[in-house]
C-alpha cells in the first residue's frame, strides 16, 4: 500500500534506526518536485509523441531547469508522460552537436558555417548539374516544425525542381492518409480529443496506448473509471499494458485482421446495429474497381462468417460476435488505431475498414464517435501530412499531380510553374532504394535516423555509404551520421520558434527561451542560406523570422479543408493552439468536422446539403465510401522454417531511435536495454529461460538479444521494443509495403528464435 | 542534496541491509551466515554485494543493493548457501526479501506525470503492484517479494518506491 | 606398495611450494570463473564448492553449532574431508593450501636469514588459545573469528576485489598480522595463534602423518640453532625436540633440508615422533671415526 510522506519518513527511519551501518538519509520526500519558484514559465509543447501535450517550460538563470504540465492546455490539462517531464535534461545532453563537420579522409572535421554550407552548395549544385535535379533527395521528418518542412519543400519541389522530397511519416502515417482519403476524401480525423469525454466504447485496434500515447490513453482510463459503463475493445495480436483496461481482447494472428473487421461488418448489419437512413443518406459503396449496391456489398460480406474469419485470424467465433455487437449496441463508438494498422501491406484497406464500421453505425459526425487515428509523431500531421512534406503533396493538402495546386503553390513560392515536376517523386523505400544503385546522389536527411529506422535497414546503408550525404541534426553520433559526409548542427526544441500540428488537427506554438547551443543553427535557417548558396537568393532571402514563414504558409491554407488563416503567431502564442479549420482570427477552431460548426459544412449552400446533418465535402455528393476491400495476410506469413511473427514496438519511456530518451540517465533507468518478449509455453519449448541471451533471426538478418519470458505476446509471435541501435530491430523488419500508401510492414514479418 | 551526503549515501546504504532471497531474520542470519560469499559468486547479475564497513557484525555479509542491481530472482543463491542462512526456496513468489513502499509524495503517477516502470517490470506482475484507478501505482504487501526491481527501475533522481526489509 | 607410498608422500612435499601458489591462483580464478557465469567452482577458504563437492572450514562449523546450537548437515558433508585430511596430516592444510602461509614464507625470505632462537612447545596453551577463540565467539554472537581465519579473508580480499571490484578495512586485518607475526613475532600466529590451524590440529590422529627424528643419523651439530634444520623451520620450531605437535604444520622442510645431511628426518605415519637410541653418543662417535677412515 502507499504511504503519505510522515509515515514513509517513520518506516524508512525506523528500518534506519535499526540498521548498524551508513546514515540515515532518505530518499524523496524531502525535495519536492515542482518548488522553484524563482522559475520563469513558457508556454510549449512536447517535443515527443503526436499527443501534442502542452508542457510549461521552466528557465533559471538562463538554463531550462525544469518542465511541467501545461493545466490550461485542453489535451493534457497539466499532465505528462515521463518522457515530456524529462525533456529538460534532453537539452543538456553530452551528445549534443555544436559545431558542422565534414568528412575528410574518414574523420569527421570541425568546419566553419561558411565552408561547410558552401561545401554542400557547390555538391549539390555539381549533381543537378551533372544529373539532373531528381539525382538530388531530401528526407525530413514529423518531428521537424511545419516551417522546417515547408522551407526544404520550396527549396526541393519550388526551386532544385525534384519532387525526391519525402519525410518519415510515409513509414508512420501514410496508410492513415490513404485511408481518410479513399474513406472520406480528406486527411486526417473528423473528430478530436474532445470525443474521447463522450465515447460509450472504444475500439483500440493495433495500438498500445498506454505505452505509445500515454496522455490519450489516460484520459481513456479516467474517463472509463468515471464511467463504469463505458467497454473497451482491443484488437491486438499482443498484450499490452494497453490490455489492463480491457473489457474484451481479440488476439488475432499477426497481419489477419481484416477478415475480423469484415465479419464484424456483417454481424452489425446481420443483427440491425446498421444504421439504415445515415447509410442511405450518406454512404456509397465501392470495391477496388466499381461502385457497389449496398446489397452487393451484403453479397460481398457473406463471405466474412464469424467461423471465416475465426479459421483465418484464429480469434474464437464467439469473441467476434461479441465484439461486434459491443460495437453496434454502444450509442457512441471511438476506434483509435496506430501502428499495428498503418505499418502493413495492406494498411490502408485495414484504414478503410475500420472507418466502414463507423459509416455502416452512423457512429460518426456525432460527439463521442469517430474513427481516430494517433500519429506518431509531434508534427507528422502539422508539418508534413498538412505540410505536403512527401513526395506527391505540395502545402495545405495539395497534390504535384495537380496542374491547379501546382500554379497556386508556384505564385506564392516566386517560383516558375514549371520547376514543380507533375510526377510524384521517389517515396521513401524506393529514395533509399534509389540512393543503394546510385540513381539518387545526393541526400539532405533533416531531423531524423534513417540508418536505424529504415525497415530491413542494414539493405540501405550501401547507398548512405556511397552517395552524398547532409545530415542535420541536434545529437552526435546517430546510426546515420556515421554515413554521413556533412553534418550541421541543428537547434533543438526550445531554441527556435515555430508549430506543431498534433493527432487532432490541433496547430501549436511553441517559443524560443533559449539561445541555440554552441554554432547550432535553426533548420529553416540553414535550409534557406543554403537554398542562397545554391543560387536562389531572391526566393530565399526574404524569410527573416519563423514568423515569416509560417505567414506564407497559412496563407496557402486559406480556402482549403485545413485552412489556418486564422491561426497567426500572435493568436497562437496565447492559446493553448487551434484546431482547424481556422479561417479567420476571430474563428475558434473546429471541433468536428463535416457537420454543423465546421465552417466549410456551415458555408456549404442549402441545395447542396439538401437537410443533411453531414456532409464529407470531400466526397462527391458529400458521400463517404465504405469499401468493399478484400481481406489478405502479411507479406511474410510464418512457415516452418521461420515459425515465429516478430513485431516491434515503443516502451513508454523511450522514443524512437533513442537520439533524445537515451541521453537521460533516469530513462535508461527505467529501460536500459532491448529484449525480446516471448511466450512462456514457446520459451519452455526452446528451452529459454528469463533473460537467457536469443539470436531471433528473420529472412533478413539477426539479432543477438535478451528474452523476456512473460505471457504478453500470443504463442508464436515475438516483440522486441525497437529503439536501440545495439539491438536495432530493423535489421530484422521487411521492406515490403503498402502499394497505395507505400508504408512499410514493419509490424510483421516471420521470423525464428533460438539460444545464443 | 550536498555533495557529501551524496557521497555518504554512496558509502553506506541508509536502511537495514536487504539480504538474498530466503535469508532467514537478521539475528539469525549474522549469526548462521559465515560470510563465505559463495551466495554472491553464483549469482548471475551481480545482484548480491558484500558488506564491506569496517569490522561491525555485518562485514562480510550479502546485501542486495536494489538502486544498484536488484534480485531478478533466478532462484540460484539459496541452495548454494552452505549454511541456513539462506534457506532454499524454488517458488520465487515465495521469497520475502523485504516489502516496497511508495513515497505518494513525489512518485510520478501522484504528480500528474505517467509513469508505469515499477508496475510493469515487477517480476509479480500485476500482483504485487497494481494501479489504483489504473494510474496510480499501489504495493500489495501480501504479494511483494522484495526483489527491488521496481526501486532499480524508478525514473525519479531518487527513488519513489523503496524496499524496506521485512521485520519478522 | 609401502616404497610407493613413501615415493608418492616425498612427491608432494617436493612440490610443496608449486600446490601453495596454486592454491592461490585457484582463489583469483574461482571470481574469474563466476564472473563468466560458470559455476563450477564458488567460494574461497571458508567454504568452497567444485563441481558437486562442498569444503567448509571446520573452524565455521564449530562456530555455527555455536551460535545456532543446531546440526547442519550441509555443514557436516563440508567438514568430512577437511577433517579427513587433519586426520591423517595435522596441519596439511597450513603448509600446503594456507595462502597467509605462502605470504609469510615468502616474507621471511627477505628478512635476515639466520635464526637465533626457537620455540619450545608447550602442549596445554593450544587448547587455553583454541578455547579463547571460541569463548570469543560465544560472547562477540556472530562468527567473529571471520576476521582472523586468514585464509578465508586473503580469499575474500581476492574475490570481492575481482568479483565486485571492492575493497574494505578489515582487509588490512591480513597486512597487519601479516607484519607483525612475520617481523617482530617470529611467526606465532601459525604456530600457536591461527584458531583454523589450532582446530584441525585437534584432530590429528596419534599415528598420522608426523615429522620422525632418528638421532642415530643425525650428522649434525646437537646445538639447538645450528642445525640446518631448525634453520629451515619455518615456523622457529627445533625438529629434533619433543614435543612437536600441535605446532608444527607438518611442511616437511626440515625433511628436505636433512636430505643432504644424515637423512635423520622423515615424515611418516607414525606413533612416537623422536627415535632416542641409548647408545648416541656412541654411534655419533662411530660416525666421527669411520670418516675419518674415509
Ligand atoms: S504523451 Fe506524448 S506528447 Fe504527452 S508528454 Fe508524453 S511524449 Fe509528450
Ligand atoms: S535469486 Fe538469483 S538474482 Fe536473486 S540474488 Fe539470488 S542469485 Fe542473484
Ligand atoms: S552463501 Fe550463505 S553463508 Fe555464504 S555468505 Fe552467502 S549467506 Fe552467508
Ligand atoms: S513490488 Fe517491487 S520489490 Fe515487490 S515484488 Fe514487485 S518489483 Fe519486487
Ligand atoms: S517507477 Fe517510481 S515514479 Fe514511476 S510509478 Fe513507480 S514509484 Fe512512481
Amino acid at each position: 500500500m502507499g504511504v503519505t510522506r510522515r509515515e514513509f519518513i517513520k518506516t524508512t527511519a525506523a528500518a534506519a534506526a535499526a540498521a548498524s551501518i551508513g546514515t540515515t538519509l532518505l530518499p524523496g520526500g524531502v525535495k519536492p518536485l515542482f518548488a522553484e519558484n524563482d522559475m520563469e514559465w513558457h508556454k510549449s509543447v512536447c517535443r515527443f509523441c503526436g499527443v501534442g501535450c502542452g508542457v510549461l517550460i521552466g528557465v533559471k538563470n538562463g538554463k531550462v531547469a525544469a518542465i511541467r504540465g501545461d493545466k490550461f492546455n485542453t489535451i493534457n490539462k497539466g499532465h505528462l508522460c515521463v518522457k515530456g517531464f524529462y525533456l529538460h535534461k534532453i537539452i543538456y545532453a553530452k551528445t549534443r552537436l555544436t559545431h558542422p563537420m565534414i568528412k575528410k579522409n574518414g574523420k569527421f572535421e570541425k568546419v566553419s558555417w561558411d565552408e561547410a554550407l558552401n561545401f554542400v552548395a557547390k555538391k549539390f549544385n555539381e549533381i543537378r548539374k551533372a544529373h539532373g535535379p531528381d539525382a538530388l533527395a531530401f528526407y525530413g521528418s514529423g518531428q521537424a516544425e511545419t516551417e522546417e518542412t515547408y522551407m526544404a519543400n520550396k527549396l526541393f519541389k519550388g526551386c532544385i525542381g525534384t519532387n525526391n522530397m519525402e519525410g518519415n511519416p510515409r513509414l508512420c502515417m501514410a496508410s492513415a492518409v490513404g485511408g481518410y482519403l479513399t474513406s472520406f476524401g480528406l486527411d486526417e480525423p473528423a473528430g478530436t480529443y474532445e470525443d474521447i469525454e463522450q465515447a460509450e466504447m472504444f475500439m483500440l485496434i493495433g495500438t498500445n496506448t498506454a505505452e505509445a500515447h500515454p496522455i490519450v490513453f489516460e484520459r481513456i482510463v479516467r474517463h472509463k473509471m468515471k464511467n463504469p459503463n463505458v467497454k473497451i475493445l482491443i484488437i491486438d495480436p499482443r498484450k499490452t499494458p494497453t490490455d489492463q483496461v480491457a473489457d474484451l481482447h481479440l488476439f488475432p494472428k499477426p497481419g489477419w485482421d481484416l477478415a475480423i473487421l469484415h465479419a464484424m461488418a456483417r454481424i452489425i448489419i446481420k443483427e440491425g446495429y446498421a444504421d439504415e437512413q445515415f447509410i442511405k443518406d450518406n454512404v456509397v459503396f465501392k470495391d477496388n474497381k466499381k461502385n457497389l449496391t449496398y446489397e452487393q456489398y451484403k453479397q460481398f460480406l457473406e463471405k466474412f462468417t464469424p467461423e471465416y474469419a475465426s479459421k483465418v485470424s484464429g480469434v474464437p467465433v464467439e469473441d467476434i460476435v461479441k465484439a461486434a455487437r459491443m460495437f453496434g449496441q454502444a450509442k457512441t463508438a471511438m476506434s483509435m488505431w496506430t501502428m499495428g494498422i498503418n505499418q502493413r501491406t495492406r494498411g490502408v484497406w485495414a484504414n478503410n475498414l475500420i472507418t466502414n464500421l463507423h459509416l455502416l453505425t452512423g457512429k460518426i459526425g456525432k460527439p463521442g464517435c469517430d474513427s481516430f487515428s494517433l500519429t506518431g509523431q509531434p508534427n507528422a500531421c502539422g508539418g508534413v501530412r498538412e505540410g505536403g512534406g512527401l513526395c506527391h503533396l505540395l502545402p495545405a493538402h495539395r497534390v504535384v499531380k495537380n496542374p491547379k495546386h501546382r500554379e497556386e503553390v508556384a505564385k506564392v513560392w516566386g517560383v516558375p510553374v514549371s520547376n514543380i515536376q507533375p510526377k510524384p517523386g521517389k517515396h521513401t523505400v524506393a529514395m533509399f532504394e534509389a540512393l543503394n544503385k546510385g540513381e539518387i546522389k545526393g541526400i539532405y536527411i533533416m531531423c531524423t535516423n534513417p540508418a536505424q529506422s529504415l525497415p530491413n535497414a542494414s539493405k540501405y546503408w550501401k547507398g548512405l555509404k556511397e552517395q552524398f550525404v547532409v545530415v542535420a541534426e541536434s545529437f552526435f553520433p546517430t546510426a546515420t551520421t556515421k554515413f554521413a559526409d556533412v553534418v550541421l548542427p541543428a537547434a533543438f526544441w526550445a531554441e527556435k520558434e515555430g508549430v506543431y500540428g498534433c493527432t487532432e488537427r490541433r496547430s501549436q506554438y511553441m517559443p524560443k527561451v533559449l539561445e541555440p547551443m554552441g554554432e547550432a543553427r535553426w533548420d529553416a535557417f540553414i535550409l534557406r542560406d543554403l537554398g542562397i548558396r545554391m543560387g536562389f537568393k531572391k526566393e530565399f532571402e526574404k524569410y527573416k523570422t519563423a514568423e515569416d514563414i509560417w505567414n506564407e504558409y497559412i496563407s496557402l491554407t486559406k480556402g482549403r479543408d485545413l485552412d489556418l488563416s486564422g491561426a497567426t503567431y500572435r493568436r497562437l502564442k496565447k492559446e493553448r493552439g487551434l484546431r482547424w479549420p481556422v479561417p479567420s482570427e476571430d474563428h475558434p477552431g473546429t471541433y468536428k468536422r463535416y457537420v454543423k460548426g465546421d465552417p466549410i459544412f456551415d458555408e456549404l449552400s442549402e441545395e447542396k446539403k439538401k437537410g443533411r446533418w453531414i456532409y464529407f465535402y470531400g466526397k462527391p455528393e458529400g458521400k463517404a465510401v465504405v469499401w468493399a476491400r478484400p481481406d489478405k495476410g502479411p507479406e511474410e506469413p510464418t512457415d516452418e522454417e521461420f515459425p515465429f511473427a516478430l513485431s516491434t514496438g515503443r516502451v513508454l519511456e523511450h522514443w524512437h531511435t533513442l537520439t533524445m530518451t537515451g541521453t537521460v540517465p533516469e530513462l535508461n533507468r527505467a529501460v536500459p536495454k532491448a529484449y525480446v518478449e516471448i511466450n512462456p509455453e514457446d520459451a519452455k519449448a526452446l528451452g529459454i529461460a528469463n533473460k537467457d541471451q536469443v539470436i531471433v533471426e528473420t529472412r533478413r538478418g539477426q539479432l543477438k538479444i535478451e528474452a523476456r519470458v512473460i505471457n504478453r505476446p500470443k504463442k508464436g509471435t515475438l516483440f522486441i521494443p525497437w529503439h536501440w541501435e545495439e539491438w536495432m530491430a530493423n535489421i530484422l523488419t521487411i521492406d515490403a509495403f503498402d502499394p497505395g500508401s507505400k508504408e512499410p510492414e514493419y509490424k510483421v514479418c516471420a521470423a525464428r528464435i533460438r539460444k545464443a | 542534496m550536498s555533495w557529501f551526503e551524496k557521497f555518504l549515501n554512496k558509502v553506506a546504504d541508509y536502511r537495514q541491509p536487504l539480504r538474498p532471497p530466503g535469508a532467514i531474520n537478521e539475528k539469525d542470519f549474522l549469526q548462521h551466515c559465515i560470510r563465505c560469499r559463495r551466495c554472491v559468486e553464483i549469482c548471475p547479475y551481480q545482484s548480491i554485494k558484500v558488506v564491506k564497513s569496517g569490522l561491525g557484525k555485518k562485514s562480510g555479509t550479502p546485501v542486495i543493493i536494489p538502486r544498484q542491481v536488484p534480485c531478478y530472482l533466478c532462484m540460484k543463491c539459496p541452495p548454494e548457501c552452505p549454511t541456513d542462512a539462506l534457506q532454499p526456496i524454488v517458488q520465487k513468489e515465495q521469497v520475502r526479501m523485504g516489502v516496497a513502499k511508495i513515497n505518494q509524495d513525489t512518485c510520478l503517477p501522484y504528480m500528474g506525470i505517467i509513469c508505469r516502470a515499477c508496475y510493469e517490470r515487477c517480476p509479480i506482475y500485476t500482483e504485487a503492484i497494481i494501479l489504483k484507478d489504473e494510474i496510480y501505482p499501489v504495493v500489495v504487501e501480501e504479494k511483494c517479494v522484495g526483489c527491488g526491481i521496481c526501486e532499480n527501475v524508478c525514473p525519479n533522481e531518487e527513488p519513489s518506491i523503496v524496499v524496506i526489509k521485512r521485520e519478522s | 606398495m609401502g616404497l610407493k607410498k613413501s615415493k608418492m608422500l616425498s612427491l608432494l612435499f617436493r612440490k610443496r611450494r608449486l600446490i601453495q601458489i596454486g592454491s592461490l591462483i585457484f582463489l583469483i580464478v574461482i571470481p574469474l570463473l563466476n564472473l563468466l557465469n560458470l559455476e563450477v567452482v564458488t567460494g574461497n577458504y571458508y567454504s568452497l564448492r567444485i563441481w558437486k563437492i562442498e569444503f567448509v572450514d571446520p573452524l565455521f562449523a564449530l562456530q555455527h553449532l555455536l551460535l545456532t546450537l543446531k546440526f547442519n548437515w550441509q555443514l557436516l558433508m563440508g567438514i568430512s574431508i577437511p577433517l579427513l585430511i587433519a586426520f591423517l596430516g595435522g596441519k596439511l592444510f597450513c603448509s600446503f593450501i594456507c595462502p597467509y602461509n605462502l605470504l609469510a614464507e615468502w616474507l621471511q625470505k627477505i628478512l635476515p636469514a639466520k635464526k637465533t632462537n626457537v620455540f619450545k612447545v608447550n602442549a596445554k596453551r593450544y587448547w587455553a588459545v583454541l578455547i579463547g577463540w571460541i569463548i570469543l565467539t560465544v560472547i562477540a554472537g556472530f562468527p567473529i573469528l571471520y576476521f582472523v581465519s586468514m585464509p578465508g579473508q586473503i580469499g575474500v580480499f581476492l574475490g570481492d576485489l575481482i568479483f565486485l571490484k571492492v575493497m574494505g578495512v578489515e582487509s588490512l586485518m591480513i597486512l597487519a598480522v601479516l607484519g607483525i607475526d612475520v617481523v617482530f613475532l617470529k611467526r606465532i600466529w601459525c604456530r600457536e595463534l591461527c584458531p583454523v590451524g589450532a582446530l584441525l590440529q585437534r584432530f590429528h590422529w596419534n599415528y598420522g602423518l608426523k615429522i620422525n627424528y632418528n638421532e642415530i643419523d643425525c650428522v649434525c651439530s646437537t646445538d639447538e640453532i645450528d642445525s640446518p634444520c631448525v634453520q629451515r623451520c619455518p615456523v622457529y620450531l627445533n625438529p629434533k625436540s619433543d614435543p612437536l605437535y600441535p605446532a608444527c604444520f607438518n611442511c616437511g622442510e626440515c625433511v628436505k633440508e636433512c636430505y643432504y645431511y644424515g637423512e635423520a628426518l622423515k615424515i611418516k605415519f607414525i606413533k612416537d615422533i623422536t627415535n632416542f637410541e641409548p647408545n648416541f653418543k656412541q654411534r655419533k662417535e662411530e660416525q666421527t671415526i669411520n670418516k675419518e677412515e674415509a
